[in-house]
């Protein structure tokens, strides 16, 4: 196949590239994705898919969740900022305002109402056991008669004994339930907000930044209160705001590099061109073809991918310094040139093909984006090329073969047995350092440098508010509810036997929640409470024997 | 005299016309009389539970220290004793045997009964935001009013105390003018929770304990209390 059949077929391929990717770039330019999630430069694990499922919920969650934290010298300051902010905060559409602790504390105290018979504390279940019904009967006569130190969360009627109150709130107080309102100590107040839209989005989170950074300025500046924030979004707004400069510092550097350079070869700010149009829809069509496939374009893979700017511009380069060493006519120096190209762009294609091989789905996105990138730069250079060599390019013949020959000269001096020496040497000095001291981090947090502040904040609220993590479960499978409970003891054994782990810090549904079996004997200790001649009756008749004093006979005050 | 007597005339005049309810002004501070550092008196108590049938009744003495705090202590038809230091320290005595208090409800009700007994203004100030509206009185067959008490609102400013009751109404009975300076003042207290229950409470001051020296032993010298109760109070070793 002569050289002008292979060029048209080539111009054919970059024209139908280049509309095709035309129409889709004008598709999905209204709904631009440019992705800043965290997961994707996590390895994917092996799951059931309901494992999956939990996991990319249970992601998308704490993805959305952020917590402010607000504290000052004074209850009522952080009250009236926690008012304002709320007040603010509702006004900003990508923000859902979630209960706060006591409404969710009200929902739990109904929600577990009906099931209050079956549930019992470790003292309670002793003091059934023991069977001392007078010693209740006292205690809730007490309670009832004298000054109540400890809060009825159900009225007589549902809890005539205060008792289920007490059951809730110790359950509540139990560490290992994860479920004590922590932010109740202290001057301080938590608010709990879901980003509705565009948690990953970096277009979606600047908007978002912007909008909460004017809301918690004004309430600092109102009150004597400080704001402080907790939130994989910040993380990854901080990450992405870092990774947007990042780009724009790889762009204007080798943009400003490369200029200089064509200028000072070919003189000529024609040269400029080709290189700048083959970069262009270069970095384009590989921008469009990744959106079609995934969705949405990870900050990261544009971070990489602007390096391919380098790669691209040699193919510029080779194409002005051998279109004007040749003449028109002369075929075969073209043809070379051609083969060269297509030989460089094939061992390109190759190295970055294989990024797809790893398990990070980044840097699948990055192997896509820069084979792309390359095949359509390349497209560019080979169909355009001519066409830029039509006003003749004059190439420096002073400067670059000097600076060519003396780098090369000492170079030369040294002998082929001397160079097999070096590389031997080098090769025996590498392989040993990779054996022995493995010098490779794939940890993907080296990825990201979370400022000092943004952690220092993190911590604080971690300190008061309790929130969940992803990444931190463990899940109990068992062939029925008791297998679940004994494997959940089990589990607990170990760690507590294991002194690697603190088991105060495991927290489970299960350490309030007993197993059937421990239900059905809780619900018939109670019986000793609401049974004939239980507690309750005999509390009842104590208190309808008790005489008035006279002195309430009349209303104390009119209210 | 004259001048006193048409402005109580003209505020009687003025309540009908416009509606006691209507008729309330903030304050920065009770009219506490003052009381003295340390004193001792008895109340007794009427609390609403929803779901029983009338109020249920209790009696009891307290007493109180400037320096120390409250000792109260419910004698029938129960027997109860919490001690509530100025500290913030909160005790329940059971069969002798002291158990720290560590409820924040059991905290929020030491600092409140310390501060509504010992009329620590600043304290009461600081927790509550207060209003005010008198009880008028007026004799049968003729038109002379007079305030009878003063019913002052305490509205919660904290979180802490909003989260336990809604409003404290106290009812700062005036001496009778035949009673002369000097005579014991009663206080009613009436507390509704956030529940809607309301718990009423009078306490009237019994006894003057002056002087600060051998504290914890003027406090056992008082009717009803302990060496344990006081020794408790006063950080007795």
């Amino acid at each position: 196949m002569n050289l002008n059949r292979i060029l048209m077929l080539w111009r054919l391929l970059f024209i139908a590239l280049l509309l095709i990717s035309s129409v889709l770039g004008l598709r999905i330019a209204s709904e631009l994705q440019i992705d800043t999630n965290l997961a994707d430069v996590s390895p994917s694990i092996q799951n059931t898919l309901e494992t999956r499922a939990a996991i990319a919920q249970l992601t998308q969650n704490v993805e959305q969740r952020i917590l402010l934290l607000i504290s000052g010298g004074d209850d009522d300051s952080v009250f009236e900022a926690e008012q304002q902010l709320r007040n603010r905060l509702s006004k900003l559409s990508e923000l859902s305002i979630l209960p706060t602790s006591e409404v969710l504390a009200e929902k739990l105290t109904e929600g577990i109402k009906p099931f209050r018979f079956s549930l019992l504390s470790d003292d309670q279940r002793a003091e059934l056991i023991s069977g001392n019904a007078e010693a209740i009967v006292q205690q809730a006569k007490a309670s009832l008669f004298g000054l109540s130190e400890q809060i009825r969360l159900y009225p007589f009627a549902d809890d005539p004994l205060g008792w289920h109150s007490n059951t809730l709130l110790a359950l509540l107080d139990n560490p290992s339930a994860g479920l004590s309102n922590v932010e109740a100590v202290g001057f301080n107040t938590v608010i709990n907000l879901r980003i509705d839209y565009g948690a990953m989005n970096m277009n979606a989170q600047q908007s978002l930044m912007t909008n909460l950074n004017i809301v918690i300025a004004e309430v600092a500046s109102d009150y004597p209160v400080t704001v402080d924030r907790s939130g994989v979004f910040f993380f990854v707004a901080q990450a992405a705001k870092d990774s947007k400069q990042d780009i724009s510092r790889i762009t204007i550097g080798s943009g400003i590099g490369v200029i200089l350079l064509l200028l000072f070869a070919f003189r000529s700010l024609h040269a400029l061109l080709l290189p700048f149009i083959s970069i262009a829809l270069g970095v384009g069509f590989a921008f469009i073809a990744t959106h079609l496939i995934y969705g949405s374009v990870h900050v990261l893979t544009i971070v990489f991918g602007a390096s391919l700017i380098g790669i691209v511009i040699d193919y510029s380069l080779h194409y002005f310094y051998h279109g004007t060493q040749g003449n028109e006519t002369d075929n075969s120096e073209r043809q070379a040139l051609h083969r060269a190209m297509l030989l460089s762009l094939m061992t390109s294609l190759i190295g970055y093909a294989a990024l797809s091989f790893s398990d990070l789905q980044a840097l699948q996105k990055v192997a896509l984006f820069s084979c792309c990138g390359l095949l359509m730069a390349w497209l560019s250079v080979i169909c355009l090329g001519d066409w830029a060599l039509r006003r003749t390019l004059t190439t420096d013949k002073k400067v670059f073969p000097f600076l060519v020959s003396a780098f090369s000269r000492p170079l030369k001096l040294i002998k082929p047995v001397a160079w097999a020496a070096i590389s031997g040497a080098v090769v025996v000095a590498a392989t040993s350092i990779i054996l022995f001291s493995q010098p490779f981090d794939d940890d993907p947090r080296v990825f990201f440098n979370a400022s000092e502040a943004l952690i220092a904040s993190e911590r604080k609220v971690a300190a008061v508010a309790n929130d969940y993590e992803p990444g931190r479960y463990l899940i109990i499978h068992g062939v029925n509810d008791d297998d679940v409970y004994q494997r959940y003891e089990q589990l607990f054994g170990l760690i507590s036997e294991s002194g690697l782990f603190d088991a105060g810090n495991f927290t489970s549904l299960l350490a309030w929640i007993p197993n059937k079996s421990q239900q059905n004997s809780d619900y018939l200790l109670q019986e000793k409470l609401y049974g004939d001649g239980g507690v309750v009756q005999k509390l009842l008749a104590e208190i309808s024997t008790q005489t008035p004093f006279s002195e309430f006979n009349k209303p104390i005050i009119m209210g | 005299m004259m001048l006193k007597q048409s402005r109580i005339v003209a505020l009687c005049l003025t309540s009908l016309m416009l509606g006691l309810s209507n008729l309330s002004y903030s304050l920065d501070q009770l009219p506490l009389p003052s009381q003295g550092c340390s004193f001792s008196g008895s109340f007794t108590q009427s609390k609403d539970v929803a779901g029983l049938v009338g109020p249920l009744l209790s009696a009891g003495v307290f007493y109180y220290h400037c320096e120390a705090g409250v000792i109260w202590k419910t004698k029938s038809p129960v027997s109860q004793i919490f001690v509530f230091r100025k500290t913030g320290e909160a005790y329940k005595l059971q069969q002798q045997t002291a158990t720290v208090l560590k409820s924040a409800q059991g905290k929020v009700l030491g600092r409140l009964l310390n501060s509504l007994i010992g009329g620590d203004q600043n304290q009461i100030a600081e927790q509550f935001k207060i209003t005010t509206r008198p009880e008028i009185e007026c004799q049968e067959g003729s038109e002379a009013c007079k305030p009878s008490a003063e019913i002052y609102s305490l509205e919660p400013r904290k979180r802490s105390l909003k989260r336990g009751l809604k409003v404290i109404e106290l009812n700062l009975a005036q001496p009778k003018e035949e009673e002369g300076e000097g005579q014991s003042m009663s206080v009613g207290i009436s507390i509704l929770d956030r529940k809607d229950q309301w718990t009423r409470i009078i306490s009237s001051k019994t006894e003057n304990l002056e002087g600060l020296t051998d504290s914890a032993l003027r406090c056992s010298e008082v009717v009803s209390l302990n060496k344990q109760e006081c020794d408790l109070l006063h950080d007795a070793p």
